[in-house]
């Protein structure tokens, strides 16, 4: 039986604590859309998903997002799509493991 | 290809005719590129947080009472965080998702003290929406901030040539987005 990897957790700002889980099921939505994009080897579309990613992650408190977004929007433009497609992998697993606590961010 | 509609010209929603020939006569802003030196607003904020660059010319000209922003993102969780951050701050805020929303609100709403504005947007992108804004003669002295993830130093000279009041690189705090804005309005 495989060992569960372990959790990430993530502390964000209790102000904005009511907005993370529409948030973080959008971001779980983008995967799904960027696995879309790439089975048809769509890689406009791809690096646009990455460019809202990295837009949006580091606001809400998840820095991570904004870097797998950064790395997805890098591979999108230069067409490297299995190099993308590891990174969506990379993220739909931190997604998996992100839980969330209020607190001050670190 | 699809055939859905096309996306909206913002030729074709000239805010002359949309809002009227007349208001008050305002000389567009001069494209005066301040990338280093004074003038430099939020700039220590976000090098503290580990986010690239913002520019801004103060402003000082905010009417007392509450402010009006025009958010322009057609990202939503984007959207919503930068309109909770500022509601919070006490301005009202709206909203719009791309040129046609904002030609439409701006026609039938209000016009704002400031826009932030996106760049990458479905149609008509951010720079050139800015450019018809600082042509247009109600809308030339309107405050307007780029709030993008391009941050190249490109995209930031050609935002600030474009006549743009500041230039936040996203990802950024909620706080410090609000802290950028007051500034930039003089508040």
């Amino acid at each position: 039986m495989p060992t569960p990897r372990p959790a990430i957790v993530v502390k964000v700002d209790p102000e904005i604590a009511d907005m993370v889980p529409r948030f973080l099921e959008n971001r779980s939505r983008d995967v799904a859309r960027l696995r879309e994009a790439l089975g048809r080897a769509d890689a406009e579309a791809v690096r646009a998903i990455g460019h809202t990613l990295n837009g949006v992650g580091g606001g809400y408190g998840f820095p991570a997002i904004s870097e797998f977004g950064a790395r997805i929007e890098e591979a999108g433009a230069a067409q490297r799509t299995d190099t993308a497609a590891g990174v969506v992998d990379e993220l739909a697993d931190y997604l998996e493991r992100v839980q969330v606590e209020p607190g001050e961010p670190s | 290809m699809s055939d859905g509609p096309k996306p909206p010209k913002l030729e074709d929603l000239d805010f002359t005719e949309l809002l009227g020939p007349s208001g008050p006569s305002v000389k567009p802003k001069p494209a005066t590129p301040e990338v280093e030196g004074e003038g430099l607003i939020g700039e220590k904020a976000l090098k503290a947080e580990g986010y690239h660059v913002v520019l801004a010319r103060e402003r000082g000209t905010a009417r007392e009472g509450k402010a009006v922003v025009l958010v322009v993102e057609d990202d939503d969780d984007t959207a919503a965080l930068a309109m909770r951050a500022l509601e919070r701050g006490g301005y009202a805020v709206g909203r719009a998702k791309d040129s046609k929303e904002t030609a439409t609100y701006l026609q039938r709403l209000v016009i704002p003290e400031l826009i932030l504005l996106d760049v990458e947007l479905p149609g008509i992108d951010g720079f050139k929406m800015l450019s018809h804004l600082r042509a247009h003669p109600k809308l030339a002295s309107v405050a307007v901030v780029m709030f993008t993830s391009r941050s190249s130093r490109e995209d930031v000279v050609r935002g600030i040539t474009l006549g743009a009041d500041g230039y936040i690189a996203k990802p950024i705090a909620p706080k410090t987005l609000l802290e950028i804005v007051n500034k930039v309005l003089g508040r």
